[in-house]
């Protein structure tokens, strides 16, 4: 099966799991709300009794001046509490990954408690794999930004025009981009790996995928990127469609909104694209 | 005859010398003229070294002393020496703002410096032996030599003239600020060495090289032969009035010539595409324009009328794509402050496309200003023109109306920055707001606000009101973003919110007052308030004492605003007829029951609206310059009024048939550096729809960014 039938067959498997996007969707919603309700009160105590409760829109220079100004000692109390949020809903990502692998692999009807069953089963082997996952990130990445500014800085030093920097540091980040996706897409494959064996061995798993990865990299790469590609296409056509949604009225607002949380569904499919193409690959290539 | 008394006569008198020295109405434009003395002259001889990146320089100066004082010596400015090691003024400054930490200092080999070799009169007397370093801003850089003195034999008369001979060599640095080379593209200012300026009665005022300071230098007629490899584009301050080659030595000589600027400097770069075109004033402005500006100014078309001016540009061949941009924001600059403030009284103005890695981006020297631009740009964002038109600008605001930079900053910077938004608000309209990432403008991927460039200048001068009055002296401010949002933006905010106040026509004609009486002088503070006192024909010292002198917030809003019903029968023990009688709660009821149902008689109610203004700020509204407020009620009606401003609150009582709905202090918005500019109103009822507007934007914000985060899981 090519990279292209592969994501056809990914795009039925998150048809299947449509319960499971729209739970992760939900818990997308219920931390964002967490994260927002503070500021959302500040914005509320600050603007809702005056004329600017009606008129200001988006990022308005004179109010977020001052709004920066009045609230200078805030920041740490305000950035404290996003981390919290984050850090609680890092941990729910975690969480929630294990019912999405564990549904995709076992292709039984999807119900609230198997999925939650698989949530809590494969969550601390989850954890483990991110844990491990932090030293590649840093060294990966790391490694090859270093390599790269070495190899790459004589030419930058004596650039003769502003192109050649400007080139350059654009296919250094292009670099760090590529190392970045291809670590998080050897973690997928573990992941899967470890739902697939039911396995608690998670370094075993993951030294496992490595080897899977390296005899398969060319399809699982290419399906990789073609998942990153549908989301690009995807988050130009949203931004696109939004500049035609006009700024007032209740009915553009809602549709506004509703046009969002339309790209944020598409984020979550496209989260879950990754891992059914992952698992399909899997799948095909060890029988 | 007119009958006079003594005292009409010493008004009289007294008119007509301060008239003497303060032109009442603007005079014409003219040909390059400058009132008082004569001028003193340079003439200047450099090559350029392209091999060792070096200067050898002549120059012959002829100073005179504008005084009545007799002058013994000279200070001379050695920017250059700011450069050379890390005891200079500029380099301690700047490592304690951490801005150049070690990593960040020039390279071996690449310090710049300035050696005078040989300094004369013109009859060969030798002042070499008494020049030295000296430190006029006290101990605290005692290592820095960016200023020197020499003694002369005689003390210069007053009204006298001497005539220096001085040679010197000069390292350019690699680029620290504002000098510097990379490969063979040379940007070269404050390159020689330049006098003081010299004030009666106190002396030189020769400030050292500080890091946040800029530039102050007399007025004087330039003469600079420049010789560079004859393939480098030259471009100076001053018109190019000749080319002499030298094929042997395979270089060439650009001859520059200009009266009366303060300095030249000049950029060498054998890659420049030099393009010329003209402003042509007939094609430029209409002659409506000139009536309207004319009739706003209160003075004839003929005063308004511009001079046409060659513009030439220096740009990057990889930024050849730009050269229409660059010249329509120049076209745009030298029509809107020809019009608004004077005429461009030199032939040419040159715009230098900074060569690459030379740090000289974003600088303006008298005719001639660097801009600067990326090779990609955004459409919509008001970027390069932003710069240039702030940059040619400057050769208004301290090129002629020459301030000392050094002391009164805000006097250039903030001006011209208040005169940048004015011009670009009616050229361009609202910017783009685009950051960069990665050498891509963000507003061609994603929507970005926009803003007006007063809009900007306050959110950035309301986080330094508290930190530093803008008049302290450059290298006196808290730190380097103190500095530059004081003297920049919050001078700029100062001056749009004066505008408020006095009306756009009556700024206008405040502004050329000022420009045209001081051309080719320098004005101090208390010259621009003297202008704006007379002008405005009230006394706004106030205004300046408040909010250009003080460091206080200001801040006038809403308390409190509420309604209550008045009731028709008090409670309470009232004398009816000579006796008490007391109005209990039920009797109360009875009676307002029994109105209610009287046949034909509509039920009206009376409320009593209380409102309280406060006064959340130190600043205050004084000279009689009352705040005003507006309360509207539910049936349409509206109750205006004003508050001195001067206690901190202040309570107005309002009785009619109606609640009120909202009240609004300064309706105007007057006050626009007020720091709270939401708090001026107030609704009884809250208005969410912004509200919910920017809480959705911000909660999508959020749900985005934590998906982020659910990536790396």
């Amino acid at each position: 099966m090519g990279i292209f039938g592969i994501f056809g067959h990914g795009t039925r498997e998150t048809v299947r799991l449509g319960r499971v996007i729209f739970t992760l969707w939900a818990a997308n919603i219920l931390f964002s709300l967490l994260a927002v309700l503070p500021l959302a009160w500040l914005i509320d105590k600050d603007l809702a009794h005056s004329f600017w409760g009606n008129e200001v829109r988006g990022f308005d220079f004179l109010w977020v001046g001052e709004l920066i100004y009045r609230f200078r000692d805030l920041p740490p109390l305000l950035g404290g509490w996003f981390l919290g949020v984050a850090g609680l809903f890092f941990i729910a990502s975690v969480f929630l990954n294990g019912g999405v692998v564990g549904r995709l692999v076992e292709r039984a009807r999807v119900t609230p408690s198997v999925f939650f069953s698989d949530c809590g089963h494969f969550f601390w082997r989850f954890v483990r794999l991110f844990l491990l996952s932090l030293p590649v990130y840093i060294v990966g990445i790391g490694l090859v930004s270093r390599i790269l500014s070495a190899a790459l800085k004589p030419i930058v030093d004596s650039a003769p025009t502003e192109w050649v920097s400007l080139i350059i540091s654009n296919l250094k980040f292009l670099a760090v981009v590529l190392i970045f996706s291809m670590i998080q897409m050897l973690f997928d494959y573990a992941k899967v790996r470890v739902v697939v064996d039911n396995s608690y061995q998670v370094l075993r798993s993951l030294g496992r995928t490595v080897g899977f990865l390296l005899r398969n990299f060319g399809l699982a790469w290419g399906a990789y990127l073609l998942v990153s590609v549908s989301f690009i296409l995807g988050f130009v056509v949203f931004l696109n469609v939004l500049k035609f949604i006009p700024n007032h009225g209740l009915l553009p607002a809602a549709l506004g909104f509703l046009w969002s949380q339309g790209f944020v569904l598409f984020r979550l499919w496209t989260r879950v694209q990754y891992f059914a193409t992952a698992f399909i690959i899997d799948r095909d290539r060890r029988l | 005859m007119v009958k006079t008394t003594p005292r009409l006569a010493v008004t009289a008198i007294l008119a007509i010398l301060v008239s003497g020295f303060a032109a009442a109405s603007p005079p014409q434009a003219a040909a390059v003229a400058s009132p008082g003395p004569q001028r003193p002259k340079y003439e200047l001889w450099v090559t350029l070294d392209d091999l060792t990146k070096t200067l050898t320089g002549r120059e012959e100066l002829v100073w005179v002393n504008p005084t009545r004082d007799e002058v013994p010596d000279m200070l001379f400015h050695l920017y250059w020496n700011a450069f050379k090691n890390e005891d200079s003024a500029f380099l301690r400054e700047a490592a304690r703002e951490s801005l150049f930490s070690r990593g960040s200092l020039p390279e071996d080999g690449e310090w710049g410096w300035i050696d005078i070799t040989s300094i004369r009169l013109a009859d060969g007397t030798i002042l070499g032996p008494t020049l030295e370093y000296v430190t006029p801003d006290g101990p605290d850089h005692p290592g820095d030599q960016t200023v020197a003195r020499v003694v002369f034999p005689e003390p210069v008369q007053p009204g006298g003239t001497i005539s220096l001979q001085i040679e010197f060599r000069s390292k350019i640095p690699r680029t620290v600020a504002r000098s510097g080379y990379y490969r063979h593209s040379y940007f070269v200012a404050q390159w020689f060495p330049k006098p003081g300026v010299y004030e009666e009665g106190k002396g030189w005022n020769c400030h050292a090289y500080h890091e946040t300071s800029e530039f102050f230098a007399d007025f004087a007629d330039f003469t600079v032969h420049i010789t560079a490899p004859e393939s480098f584009v030259v471009g100076s301050s001053g018109k190019q009035t000749g080319v002499t080659r030298n094929a042997a030595a395979r270089t060439a000589t650009t001859t520059f010539v200009q009266e009366n600027i303060h300095d030249v400097a000049w950029t060498a770069d054998p890659k420049f595409l030099r393009v010329e075109r003209i402003f042509t004033a007939a094609e430029e402005v209409t002659p409506a324009e000139y009536e309207e500006t004319a009739r706003k100014l209160g003075l004839t078309t003929e005063e308004v009328r511009l001079p046409d001016v060659r513009m030439i540009l220096l740009i990057r061949k990889e930024h050849k794509s730009q050269i229409d941009r660059h010249f329509k924001a120049l076209r745009m600059a030298i029509k809107y402050y020809g019009l608004w403030y004077g005429p461009y009284p030199y032939e040419t103005v040159t715009m230098v496309d900074p060569p690459f890695r030379t740090g000289s981006g974003g600088m303006e020297y008298p005719t001639l200003f660097t801009a600067g631009t990326n090779v990609i740009t955004s459409p919509e964002a008001n970027s390069p023109e932003g710069v240039i038109v702030h940059e040619f600008g400057h050769g208004y605001w301290y090129g002629l109306v020459a301030n000392n930079e050094f002391e009164a900053a805000w006097l250039d910077e903030g001006v011209n920055t208040y005169s940048t938004g004015r011009v670009l608000a009616t050229a361009y309209g609202p910017g783009v707001f685009s950051p960069y990432f990665k050498g891509i403008p963000l507003d061609r991927l994603f929507p970005m606000p926009k803003a007006l460039d007063y809009e900007t200048d306050r959110a950035a001068a309301l986080q330094v009101v508290e930190l530093d009055p803008v008049t302290a002296w450059s290298w006196k401010f808290y730190n380097g973003a103190s500095y530059g949002m004081n003297v920049y933006m919050r001078a700029s905010t100062i001056l749009n919110t004066l505008e408020r106040l006095l009306g756009e026509e009556a700024m206008m004609r405040l502004m050329r007052t000022y420009h045209m009486r001081w051309r080719f002088r320098y004005p101090t503070t208390a010259d621009f308030i003297a202008t704006v006192n007379e002008v405005a024909g009230r006394d706004l010292t106030w205004f300046f004492d408040e909010l250009l002198f003080a460091t206080h917030i200001f801040d006038y809003g809403i308390g409190r605003l509420e309604s209550a019903e008045i009731p028709k029968h008090k409670l309470g023990v009232f004398e009816v007829a000579g006796l008490n009688e007391e109005m209990t709660r039920q009797k109360a009821r009875e009676l307002e029951a029994e109105e209610k149902t009287a046949a034909g008689v509509k039920e009206v109610k009376s409320y009593l609206t209380t409102l309280t203004l406060r006064r959340f700020g130190e600043a205050k509204v004084r000279g009689h310059t009352p705040l005003a407020f507006e309360v509207v009620f539910d049936d349409g009606t509206k109750e205006q009024g004003t508050w001195d401003g001067q206690d901190r609150w202040a309570r107005f009582t309002f009785e009619r048939p109606a609640k009120a709905v909202s009240a609004v202090v300064d309706p105007q918005r007057v006050w626009v550096i007020d720091a709270d500019l939401s708090n001026n109103s107030y609704q009884v009822k809250p208005v969410r729809k912004g509200v919910v507007r920017l809480a959705a934007k911000l909660f999508f914000l959020l749900q985005n960014s934590l998906q982020f985060l659910a990536g790396l899981s």
